[in-house]
């Protein structure tokens, strides 16, 4: 695993030593399969559609890393898509959907409030295309009721897109309890995997639609995938060439293909590794504990099955951002819930959703550790984190809470 | 190009002035309705001049950092002198802030004028800190 290169390296401390990354829900370092593919791929010169040795050569890669990832999707390999991210995995799910469907009569789609925005502005996009679009609410613990998408379905409802783990609270939603609702009414199931592909398995989903980002499992940026099961109907977005059945056009990425693959490979090793799953574990459990020592903390979708990876915490008296940004100095690198931009300061549309009061939510931190972090690493930042909120906490309102050990 | 200047982060992890007087001379009290930004001081003025001065600030850490260098800046400063502060002046005490950080520099100016006023108004505001 190369070391993040944002993260001050052992050698050059910061003020508080070396540093910490718990963001991987935002990305994750680059593994060294995914590195040696991606180096390999950049001396592959043909272009995978021409029809000689060299582009024979580009569309083998090609080929062989379809097939990788459809291990990682649970798919056969001529289902999978290959697209430049998550995020235009997920556009190309509920637009292509909507664009796809039958013009005679008004389309609609549901989804949910907790989607990420590359889902909801996909949305508002189907419905500047005309689909009338219903967005769920999930319940405190920020889990979407399959029975509330059964109530929410029409004769005229294409798609649902529900996501399988929720970005900044880690809450696995029952995407086979609702895959099981929405094909009872003839609909499609689209689910956004990108917080979960690489970290749980996706067999079994029953999804029609399922987005992956290789990024977030160890691969490189900027490109992704849509597996797109046999009989769906889909309109590309990007046109103007016949690449991806069709789907998507545009040369594909050979080397960023190539690294997605080999880190959907490496990353279902781990999955299969039960020293590895239970580590997974044992690091939120140190990592909770830690915290903890902050007194008057809320853990944000408590009670909900939940990705390990992602702890999401709200502190009271201190404001989320503040403490990213102190942390930062101090070479731990977390993500809140909310950000101050511009001199506005909307809390987190995840956390809103869930019931969770603003004041809550704008104290609200994610951390996400990832296969490389230590236990020793997350007492280290927990500690770091509780001296951190006693003082921003000093600075606040007299009389606010003070860590437990104080 | 790195988000905060480093005199931003030397006084966001470094706070000077924090807490509060007991029995001050002047309390001022301005909050950010939009962002949320809260900073309270509390102050000691003799002779025409800030004698002590603490601080309790909520907000981003470049209000944190704002809160604290206006303490710095205005302790054994005469409030003429802290009167004819501007925005740019609190930016300047920064050492530069980003566009999207500026309106902590107005925070900071608002704050100090408003000790000022309540000084010579011989009001305070009693708006408790809370956070927002």
């Amino acid at each position: 695993m190369t070391h993040p290169s944002s993260v001050p390296s052992p050698s050059q401390p910061t003020v508080g030593g070396p540093g910490i990354y718990l963001d991987h829900a935002a990305t994750s370092p680059v593994c060294r399969e995914a590195v040696d593919a991606v180096l390999g791929g950049m001396s592959i010169t043909g272009n995978p559609s021409s029809r000689h040795e060299a582009g024979d050569e580009a569309k083998d890669a090609l080929e062989s890393s379809r097939t990788q990832m459809a291990a990682l999707l649970d798919c056969a390999a001529d289902d999978v898509v290959f697209t430049g991210g998550g995020s235009e995995a997920d556009a190309l799910a509920v637009c292509g959907t909507v664009l796809a469907a039958d013009g005679h009569r008004p389309v609609h789609v549901i989804t949910s409030a907790i989607e990420h925005s590359a889902v909801l502005e996909s949305c508002a996009m189907a419905h500047e295309l005309g689909a009338e679009i219903t967005i769920l609410r999930p319940d405190g613990r920020g889990w979407i009721d399959p029975e509330d998408v059964r109530r929410a379905l029409r004769p005229n409802t294409v798609l649902v897109s529900v996501m399988h783990a929720n970005n900044e609270t880690g809450v696995i939603q029952p995407i086979s309890d609702i895959a099981a609702v929405v094909h009872e009414a003839g609909a499609l199931l689209h689910t956004d995997a990108v917080q979960t592909a690489g970290k749980i398995s996706l067999a079994g989903l029953g999804a029609d639609l399922v987005s992956v980002s290789a990024h977030k499992f160890y691969g490189p940026k900027g490109v992704g995938a849509l597996k797109v099961a046999p009989g769906v109907r889909l309109s590309p977005l990007i046109r103007g060439g016949s690449q991806e059945r069709g789907l998507r056009a545009g040369t594909e990425n050979v080397p960023g293909v190539l690294g997605m693959a080999a880190a959907a490979t490496a990353a279902l090793h781990h999955l299969d590794d039960p020293a590895h799953q239970a580590h997974r574990h044992t690091v939120r459990a140190h990592l909770l504990k830690g915290l903890e020592e902050a007194g008057d903390i809320a853990v944000n979708g408590e009670g909900a099955p939940c990705l390990p990876e992602t702890l999401n915490v709200s502190f009271t008296g201190v404001r989320g951002d503040t403490l990213v940004d102190v942390l930062a100095v101090h070479g731990i690198c977390v993500s809140a819930g909310s950000a101050c931009h511009a001199g506005s300061d909307e809390p987190s549309h995840v956390l809103t959703a869930m019931g969770i009061p603003a004041q809550r939510a704008r104290s609200a931190v994610r951390f996400s550790p990832g296969r490389t972090t230590t236990v020793d690493a997350v007492t280290t930042a927990a500690a770091r984190t509780v001296d951190a909120i006693g003082k921003l906490r000093a600075l606040g309102p007299a009389g606010a809470p003070q860590p437990s050990h104080a | 190009m790195p988000r905060y200047s480093p005199t931003v982060v030397d006084h966001f992890t470094n706070p000077r002035n924090a807490g509060e007087l007991d029995d001050p001379d002047v309390r001022a009290f301005i909050g950010n309705p939009v962002c949320g930004d809260q900073i309270m001081l509390t102050a000691r003025v003799t002779d025409g001049t800030v004698a002590e001065i603490r601080f309790r600030a909520h907000g981003c850490a470049a209000s944190l950092a704002t809160a604290s260098v206006v303490t710095e800046a205005a302790l054994g400063a005469t409030l003429g002198e802290i009167e004819a502060w501007d925005d740019e002046r609190v930016e300047a005490l920064l050492g530069g802030l980003a566009p999207d950080q500026r309106h902590v520099a107005a925070l900071g100016r608002q704050v100090a004028h408003r000790l000022v006023t309540n000084h010579r108004e011989g009001v305070d505001d009693d708006a408790p800190l809370i956070c927002a």
